[in-house]
């Protein structure tokens, strides 16, 4: 998809971080926003502004780990602008520890979010593209983490992120194979500057964690250090509207891959070339963060 | 762990194909053998071929895509044999469908048995292993064209595939930094184990679509030439005897990856170069033999 001007974006997690940012570029590419997130004030803010700017803009509070949301979604966005072309399923969380730290509800969260978001926002919207018949675009948000295996971020995070790997390409091979005008990107973002690390304020009541589980995990030295150290690599990391600007190139160009973070590959080459070795896993992350062995 | 005598195995999807071929190598290791599968009456046959040889077994109707079912499958291998030391993940289901005709249900059914199913039996069988502090191993499952590359058209699949392959990895990687006594090992074969291939059959009634569905665009030739495609490699495929000897080879050596089929590397290698220089993967559909 070259020209942008006059036709619609939908982009899910688009009241804050990397959505919010590729919604402000939709707009100042002369595109009709529709806006959807699960925070209400935000995404209120954020139409807002956009509409402030002078862009069409359409906010619908979207909870992307329904069915049943995305199908709305789709339907007020037919109804509002009459078509869509550029639909970015970016919504995303993080939750958990080692696999034996991330408890039940952590996945069900995470895996609700992350991974069946994107296959509602497919499900919802792809027939309607395809109908239509015109210039589109599908972009869907993994993570540098959908391309290595990083223990202790919490299992449901790789387990979806590597699952919207292969939904991409799966995707982006029939589109190929059926000749239709859809193209794919995948968005596989290193650290980035956003609040995915507070996402938890949007986690619902029905998948809370038990209290006395939560109490547990918080006190444990490995998790508490990990989250400083993503914490901290998150707020000096690349800026949400330079992810938007590589997002925009992909599209223009139909890249596939969205790599922000080329120099952080190393990892993923190294477990290529285990995968190719069969050689044991290895990561780095285990080097820095437990200097190799884990108390109990 | 390289001892099998009077140790316990739990094999999911044990009824049939490479589960049941791993359950027959662990009764033959001398090892107690718990199948758990869908499939009541597979299961049974299964079960009295198994104590007609000798062996010590146990069956138990399991659905892998409910919690309850896993524990209570573990709770039964406990009162019974009282300790688990193999966990064999095998159970799995396929579907072939283009991704624009997929229904929620196709979803539903295909991530259920085959990612949450590994993810309920982790999570279950992982704490009885920590408390036990013996000698452990993990087998997981997940093919080359389904958990390295994406076949077209297997879409449901794929995703679950790509997911157990990074969980099975992050597994590993952190027992191994917790340095606990449990190893894990992948196998990965080329295609989707032939005994799943008419796994429509166990598909439960409220997963299945009430009407027919609505073709959209061009869901094409090429969605035929994937489906000879898989139900030739499955027929060419390796005796599950042979696969189950090979998974007990890298559990005796603590080995991680299993590839059975070396030539399906190259493929793999294809895939891995175009994230490697972000070039557009396209050239992986004639590799795959879909498209020229």
């Amino acid at each position: 998809m070259k020209e942008f001007k006059g036709k619609v974006a939908v982009i899910t997690g688009s009241a804050s971080g990397m959505g919010r940012a590729v919604a402000g570029r939709a707009a100042k590419e002369g595109m009709k926003v529709v806006l959807a997130d699960v925070e209400q004030k935000a995404l209120d803010r954020a139409e807002g502004e956009l509409k402030a700017e002078g862009a069409e803009v359409l906010a619908v509070r979207t909870d992307v780990s329904k069915a049943e949301d995305l199908q709305t979604l789709a339907e007020t966005t037919i109804d509002r602008f009459g078509a869509v072309h550029l639909l970015h399923n970016n919504a995303g969380v993080g939750g958990g520890s080692a696999i034996w730290e991330t408890s039940l509800a952590d996945w069900k969260w995470t895996l609700n979010v992350n991974l069946w978001g994107p296959i509602y926002g497919i499900w919802a919207f792809l027939p309607i593209m395809l109908k239509q018949d015109t210039e589109c675009h599908i972009v869907n948000t993994s993570s540098i983490g959908g391309l290595m295996s990083s223990p202790f971020v919490g299992g449901g995070y790789c387990t979806s992120k590597h699952g919207l790997i292969a939904l991409s390409e799966t995707l982006s091979h029939e589109l190929k194979l059926m000749g239709a005008k859809i193209g794919v990107s995948v968005l596989c973002p290193g650290v980035v500057n956003t609040r995915i690390g507070q996402a938890a304020r949007n986690r619902p009541a029905e998948l809370q964690n038990d209290p006395a589980w939560e109490e547990k995990m918080r006190e444990l030295a490995h998790i508490k250090a990990m989250q400083e150290m993503t914490a901290q690599l998150n707020s000096s990391g690349m800026e949400p509207t330079q992810v938007a600007e590589l997002v925009f190139d992909a599209i223009k160009e139909d890249k596939f891959y969205i790599l922000t973070h080329p120099e952080f590959m190393m990892t993923a080459k190294t477990r290529a070339e285990e995968i190719l070795n069969e050689r044991q896993p290895t990561s780095m992350v285990v080097d820095m963060l437990f200097g190799g062995v884990l108390g109990g | 762990m390289d001892k099998f005598k009077g140790k316990v195995a739990v094999i999911s999807g044990a009824a049939s194909g490479l589960g049941r071929a791993l359950a027959e190598r662990s009764a033959q290791e001398g090892m107690k053998v718990v199948l758990a599968d869908i499939d009541k009456e597979a299961l049974a046959r299964v079960e009295k071929d198994l104590k007609a040889a000798g062996a010590e077994a146990l069956a138990v109707v399991t659905d892998v895509s409910k919690v309850e079912d896993v524990q209570a499958l573990a709770k039964k291998t406990l009162n019974k044999f009282g300790a688990v030391h193999l966990l064999c993940n095998t159970a799995a289901v396929h579907y072939l469908t283009p991704l624009s005709e997929a229904s929620l249900a196709d979803w539903k059914w295909v991530l259920g048995v085959n990612l949450y199913g590994v993810i309920h039996s982790v999570a279950t069988f992982l704490p009885i292993m920590f408390e036990q502090d013996t000698e452990c191993h993990i087998v997981n499952t997940a093919p080359v064209l389904g958990g390295f590359c994406a076949l077209p058209f297997n879409g449901p699949y794929n995703v679950s595939e790509f997911g157990i392959v990074t969980l099975s990895e992050i597994l590993s990687l952190e027992l191994s930094a917790k340095e606990a006594k449990i190893g894990v090992s992948l196998l990965s074969p080329e295609y989707a184990d032939a005994a799943i291939l008419d796994s429509e059959r166990h598909r439960p009634a409220e997963l299945r679509d009430a009407a027919a569905k609505e073709s959209v665009g061009e869901a094409s030739p090429h969605f035929e030439k994937v489906a000879d495609i898989v139900r030739a490699a499955a027929q060419a495929e390796t005796s599950a005897e042979r696969l189950a000897e090979m998974v007990f080879g890298a559990i005796r050596e603590n080995k991680f990856y299993v590839f059975p089929h070396p030539s399906s590397k190259v493929i793999m290698r294809e895939r891995l170069g175009h994230i490697d220089q972000e070039t557009n993967p396209e050239n992986i559909l004639g590799l795959m033999g879909v498209a020229s």
